[in-house]
């Protein structure tokens, strides 16, 4: 079992990235994969959505404070990987959790050693006005993680570069891709996202 | 800046005359709209506003977000675009909005504004 942790501020697409990534995955039937659903609030909606796409998904409710419902995260992979042992457990983590973070408890806490990889995406139509009110949040968010997804090209313009220039001075050498997820992801991304290299 | 505000609730609507499938989807996005516009900054949602809704007959299913005033998204379940058109009399919305800068009160009242003028009233 592999882990793909996604992360990333409320509505950057996480969800929209996996239903393509899962569909992706599953397809040549060779392979499979169960998704852990981090959702804030009493109902969940994604959990849901990616349900309907015909998928195993496994909700975790809880507040917003990351650090709450990690040791429910941590005994949701263990029991995943002893159950259904999936090729792939994608979990997408709430828009406010910093997935460097949760990545550092599942490595120290998991006892299957899985390989773990954090994916941020980050929502290039909104970055600068989230960077002007919501600084340290959105800045950990994409600090110590894999990949980054800059995604919602299609709508973000001509100030696309600054906000991948910007994302590049706090990631340094990590990977930056631009994407768009309203439409058809391109086959290189996902062989990107799966790279555990 | 301090903590999102979460407000999540779920919701029945009863329509006293029968309500077409084309006009529903166009009466949720107003809603949604109507929420985002109260809670917006710059044009944007510094959150995201989410609601589900549910055919209760027969468990038909509309995903809506909104992260941005000019763009109001819905992805329907495949029961949805196949449902027949005998008009739909009842509803269930599950309701999630996390958002920054805005109390718990202001979301409260300004979901119940909107829920009131776009599907309650109309
Ligand atoms: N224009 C545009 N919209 C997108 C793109 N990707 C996702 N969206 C829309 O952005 C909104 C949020 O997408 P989600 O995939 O639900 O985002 P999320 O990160 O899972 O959201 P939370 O789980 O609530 O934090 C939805 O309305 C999507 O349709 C994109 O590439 N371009
Ligand atoms: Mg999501």
């Amino acid at each position: 079992m592999h882990i793909l942790l996604f992360g990333g501020f409320l509505g950057s697409g996480k969800t929209s990235v996996i239903l393509q990534l899962a569909k992706r995955i599953t397809a040549s039937g060779q392979e499979t994969v169960a998704i852990i659903e981090n959702e804030i609030g009493e109902d969940g909606i994604d959990d849901i959505l990616l349900s309907a796409g015909g998928f195993t998904v496994k909700p975790l409710f809880g507040g917003c404070v990351c650090c709450q419902i990690t040791s429910d995260l941590v005994s949701a992979v263990d029991e995943i990987s002893r159950t259904l042992n999936p090729d792939w457990l994608i979990i997408e983590m709430t828009g406010l959790a910093v997935p460097g973070n949760v990545a550092k408890l599942i490595r120290r806490y998991d006892a299957s050693g899985a390989k773990c990889k954090t994916i941020t995406i980050v929502d290039a139509g909104r970055w600068a006005e989230l960077k002007e009110v919501l600084e340290p949040l959105v800045v950990s968010q994409v600090q110590e993680s894999n990949l980054i997804i800059v995604n919602k090209a299609d709508i973000a313009g001509p100030d696309i570069e600054t906000t991948i220039a910007d994302v590049r001075t706090i990631v340094g050498q990590v990977t930056i891709l631009t994407a768009s997820a309203a439409g058809q992801l391109p086959p290189e991304l996902f062989e990107e996202v799966i790279n555990l290299e | 800046m301090s903590d999102a505000t979460v407000f999540s609730q779920s919701r029945q609507i009863a329509f006293s005359t029968p309500a077409a499938m084309v006009d529903l989807e166009r009466l949720l996005k107003e809603f949604l709209l109507g929420v985002g516009e109260a809670l917006s900054y710059n044009g944007i949602i510094l959150g995201h506003i989410k609601v589900m809704a549910k055919i209760p007959a027969g468990g038909e299913l509309l995903f809506l977000s909104l992260t941005r005033l000019d763009q109001v998204d819905s992805k329907a379940s495949p029961a949805w675009n196949r449902a027949e058109d005998a008009g739909v009399d009842s509803l269930e919305l599950t309701i999630n909005v996390l958002v920054f800068g805005y109390s718990r009160k202001t979301v409260e009242t300004v979901v119940n504004t909107a829920l009131q003028r776009a599907l309650i009233q109309g």
